[in-house]
């Protein structure tokens, strides 16, 4: 940490001057950098290939949440859940297992998704809520833009860019259940270099500890958790044409894990410490026409030490890891006419990790892939879009997947889109040859025989939208139907493994509208309905996989400005009842209803400052659901959050 | 006084040349370019192009001289030569490819001229109205015009509301305190816009801050109505602008009307226009971009006269 610092503080006194002199023809003619090229702007929700649910810097500050993953629920047909305080499970379209493995999770590009444990870190995640501009989730399968994992959905989450906020800013939440936060980031921009520096805390207690009936004991949730975060960005440009952006990102935390049973358990009471650091680097060179060259490098190191006790009679455990990422991509964007884009590119990529108990040596996969998709407008009326991703990995996996849309632009307000995609999976390190063992009791729970196939999905979907610009408001429909094959899933032998167990389909109608009256209030209300179908098995503990999605699923967020000063807003989210996939039968959630308010004023003292005080009420009127199982009872949260920027 | 002396032979050498009635002797035009870069020599290329085409006698003489000797007229490309060339006394003067706020300051501070030092000048900005043709034409739907300005901004804001009314838009001004107020002054004002056009106003549009004003209205969907192409390469919806090219061939041709009429312009906007749009950052924020040449009748038959 104090080395970044280091590295950063000469950059904090480069200020330029507040220039006034008189302006010459030199500031019509002179090359100004180009600030929004091809990869920096995102499809229009009528010309995007698959479904996308957009949710910006005013619709995030005015949900209230603290945490990334509850961001999610704007998202319709997204489950947001929790296996404790601190590993929230983000699901879409099932694989509500506490890892969201068939969903690509992006963050400026980088891969976060890690395979060798199978899941999105959230918590651990160099990123703060407050440095997000905007996401934009891809709704059904995208492997032909965004490679493995993308088969159900890709989440894309865009950062503020280094130039884009000057001064200082800071803030801090205190609130019931532990909650504590402070943020605060330094901005500059020059002539030819921006940076921002942010740094941030986070923590709560987790869940509350509850009476659990069925165990017959008070579970503890030894769940709380405190993050620090560091986060820099620079973008440098020497020249109009090129530019030069540099991340990098650092977390560490501790997280309460272990259970507090009656009679003692192994994994008793203890602290995980988590690490997680990344460096990236994105070179772009923007060439005539809109054409763009970007050749991107990230590195990302995990680190999880996870060591318990001995508590008598146990003995010490231990159950850590380390796993690191390193990706270069390059991609190029041409317009080969004026009616046709195309994006092509390639990338390369070494995963490795080290996790003494989970495997039986070091591991390392490569993986490289070659991507393509091609924007062709036949007419002003019709859009064609195909594309295709190859992807092979150092474990033998070698798949395609392909991807065909036609938008059709019914009316200047009304388009219509067709989509048919193919994408696969393959199956991770840990499902190809993990082993989770602790010889201290003698003890494998997990032995993967390998030999997997990937999971394919066939998505088939029709679109509507409409933008009525005359009512304020935009309609967003989408009906699909998916075919999953194949899907990995755990055996009930002991050890467990797990094998390409079963097929399914899912089926279901999302929709979004939103309105706004005037400039000052929005709606946005979200409805999944969704039919979860598998005639093949049941998996071993007994959960029917057609629960383990809710039925139906509601969101609205609305938002208004009450006057220059005061804002308010009101979130509510509906859920039906559903059993996780990986969980028995007691640990079914009921029918669940979630109301949050925020409510902001703004003092300004002078031009120069302004101080924001805002209080955040999350799961009003809340009567405890479970979340994930039944120890996860939720309970209301409220929060007040100081800011102040000048 | 030397200089004085030189100047006298050249004013009676060209007095005695009318008297004979006849333009034996070239027209001699001193040019001189602000600088050497791209610009200038389109435009200087342009300008001679455009003489050389016309089977006049007039000699193009470039100089970094600002001595005005022997020249019938000095053509001052950019402020920097302009600036330079004002402090002639009996040389007349045409500037050009300079923006309109910056020659009319120069202007004011210049000490009362002598009869006979005339002073033409041909503009790089576009007239306000035709501008704001352009931008009703092309973006009809678009009627709440943001303007981000401080208090020296080169913008006269009455008459600009007044244009802009006219053609049934709004204007929605912001002013901007300071550097640090940018981003503020933004969020105050985008939400009530339709489309950002800026000026040319360095302590706003400058280098540093472009690259805000382009993200953060991005981030609120509202187009910004560049000043050059620069702008648009940049991320501007589009732009109304003039090339050096297009002012080479203007300035010629007033040139070549003054070598025998002896009438300066006056002042001047430019005649000939360029239109470009960002197909991409159209596309993106969902706008439908009209026909370029349908823009240009519309502004053909506004101003009932060239483009």
């Amino acid at each position: 940490m104090i080395r970044y610092l280091c590295i950063l503080l000469p950059l904090v006194f480069v200020k330029g001057a507040w220039a006034n002199d008189s302006i010459s023809e030199l500031d019509f003619f002179s090359e100004l950098p180009v600030v929004l090229s091809a990869s920096r702007l995102s499809q229009p929700l009528s010309e995007a290939p698959n479904a996308m649910t957009v949710i910006d810097r005013d619709m995030i500050r005015a949900s209230g949440f603290r945490v990334i993953a509850d961001i999610f629920r704007l998202v319709p047909g997204m489950q947001v859940s929790a296996s404790n305080g601190w590993q929230p499970t983000v699901a879409y379209h099932g694989s509500t297992d506490d890892y969201a493995r068939r969903m690509q999770v992006r963050v400026d590009g980088r891969s976060i998704y890690m395979p060798p444990v199978n899941s999105v870190a959230w918590e651990d995640l160099p990123l703060q809520i407050e440095d997000i501009e905007r996401i934009e989730v891809i709704r059904g399968p995208a492997a032909a833009s965004y490679g493995g994992n993308s088969t159900q959905g890709v989440i894309n989450i865009i950062t503020r860019d280094a130039g884009t906020v000057q001064g200082f800013k800071a803030h801090v939440n205190k609130g019931n259940g532990g909650i504590a936060d402070a943020y605060a980031s330094l901005g500059q921009n020059g002539n030819t270099l921006d940076y921002r520096i942010s740094l941030g805390y986070r923590s709560d207690h987790g869940y509350d500890a509850v009476f659990v009936p069925y165990d017959g004991w008070t579970a503890i949730n030894n769940d709380s958790y405190q993050t620090r975060l560091f986060n820099l960005r620079t973008n440098y440009r020497p020249d109009a044409r090129n530019s030069l952006d540099f991340q990098l990102g650092y977390t560490s935390g501790s997280r309460g894990d272990g259970i507090d049973k009656p009679g003692g358990d192994p994994n008793s009471p203890h602290d995980r410490h988590n690490n997680e650091h990344f460096a990236q680097l994105a070179l772009l060179h923007n060439m005539e026409h809109g054409d763009e060259l970007k050749v991107q490098y990230y590195h990302i190191y995990q680190d999880v030490l996870n060591a318990i006790g001995p508590v008598a009679p146990f003995p010490a455990l231990s159950d850590s890891w380390t796993n690191t990422r390193s990706d270069l991509e390059l991609q190029h964007t041409l317009h080969t006419s004026p009616e046709n884009r195309l994006v092509w590119g390639a990338s390369t990529r070494s995963d490795w990790t080290r996790a003494e108990h989970r495997f039986l040596s070091e591991q390392t996969v490569h993986q490289n892939t070659l991507f393509a998709h091609n924007e062709w407008r036949i007419s002003p009326k019709w859009l064609l879009n195909i594309g295709a991703l190859q992807e092979s990995d150092s474990m033998g996996a070698w798949s395609t997947s392909p991807r065909a849309t036609i938008i059709h632009k019914v009316s200047e307000s009304q388009t219509l889109r067709l989509g048919i995609a193919e994408a696969r999976r393959n199956p991770s390190i840990y499902e190809e040859s993990g082993n989770y063992h602790f010889p201290e009791f003698g003890a494998t729970i997990f032995q993967a025989s390998g030999g997997l196939k990937p999971e394919s999905i066939l998505s088939r979907e029709i679109g509507y939208i409409g933008e009525l610009q005359e009512y304020g408001t935009t309609i967003d429909v989408r009906i699909y139907h998916d075919q999953l094959r194949d899907i990995i899933f755990t055996t009930d032998t002991n050890p467990i493994d797990v094998v390409n167990m079963f097929d399914a389909w899912h089926k279901g109608v999302e929709l979004t509208t939103k309105h706004h009256w005037g400039v000052h209030s929005e709606l946005t209300f979200n409805y999944a309905w969704q039919l979860l179908y598998s005639p093949f098995i049941t998996p071993p503990n007994g959960t029917p996989y057609s629960e383990s999605m809710p039925r139906n699923m509601f969101g609205v967020l609305y938002s208004t400005k009450v006057n220059d000063n005061t804002a308010l807003s009101l979130g509510y989210y509906q859920q039906d009842s559903m059993l996780p996939i990986d969980r028995p039968d007691y640990d079914r959630q009921q029918l669940t209803r979630r109301m949050d308010a925020r409510l902001a004023w703004k003092i300004r003292r002078s031009n120069d400052m302004e101080t924001e005080v805002a209080w955040v009420v999350q799961g009003i009127f809340a009567k405890g659901h479970v979340d994930y199982m039944n120890s996860n009872v939720y309970q209301p949260r409220t929060y007040l959050s100081v800011a102040v920027a000048y | 006084m030397h200089k004085i002396l030189l100047s006298l032979i050249a004013v009676i050498g060209l007095a005695v040349s009318l008297a004979s009635g006849a333009m034996a002797k070239d027209f001699q035009v001193h040019l001189l370019l602000s600088d050497e870069s791209e610009p200038y020599r389109k435009f200087a290329a342009s300008f001679r192009n455009t003489l050389n085409g016309s089977g006049n006698r007039i000699e193009v003489v470039e100089t970094q001289l600002v001595t005005g000797e022997n020249a019938d007229l000095l053509v001052a490309v950019g402020m920097k030569a302009t600036e330079l060339a004002s402090a002639l006394k009996h040389t007349p003067i045409l500037s050009v490819m300079v923006p309109e706020a910056s020659y009319r300051n120069l202007m004011a501070g210049q000490p009362r001229l002598p009869r006979g030092s005339e002073r033409s000048v041909i503009f790089l900005d576009q007239p306000l109205q035709r501008q704001l043709d352009f931008i009703f034409s092309a973006f009809p739907n678009h009627r709440r015009i943001g303007l981000l300005h401080g208090t020296e901004s080169p913008v006269d804001l009455q008459a600009l509301r007044k244009e802009i009314e006219q053609r049934k838009g709004i204007l929605i001004a912001q002013n901007v305190e300071t550097e640090r107020t940018l981003y503020e002054s933004m969020e105050q004002l985008l939400p009530q816009s339709d489309l950002l056009l800026s000026i040319p106003d360095r302590s706003i549009y400058g280098n540093r801050n472009i690259r805000n004003i382009l993200l953060t209205s991005y981030r609120y969907r509202v187009p910004l109505i560049g000043l050059s192409e620069s702008y648009v390469q940049a991320g501007a919806i589009g732009a109304i602008y003039s090339t050096p090219e297009q002012l080479g061939r203007q300035a010629a041709s007033s040139v070549s009307g003054y070598s025998s009429t002896r009438n300066m312009p006056g002042m001047e906007y430019p005649d000939e226009y360029q239109i470009t749009f960002n197909q991409q950052v159209a596309r993106s924020l969902n706008i439908d971009l009209p026909d370029i040449g349908e823009v240009r009748r519309h502004l053909k038959r506004r101003s009932g006269g060239a483009g």
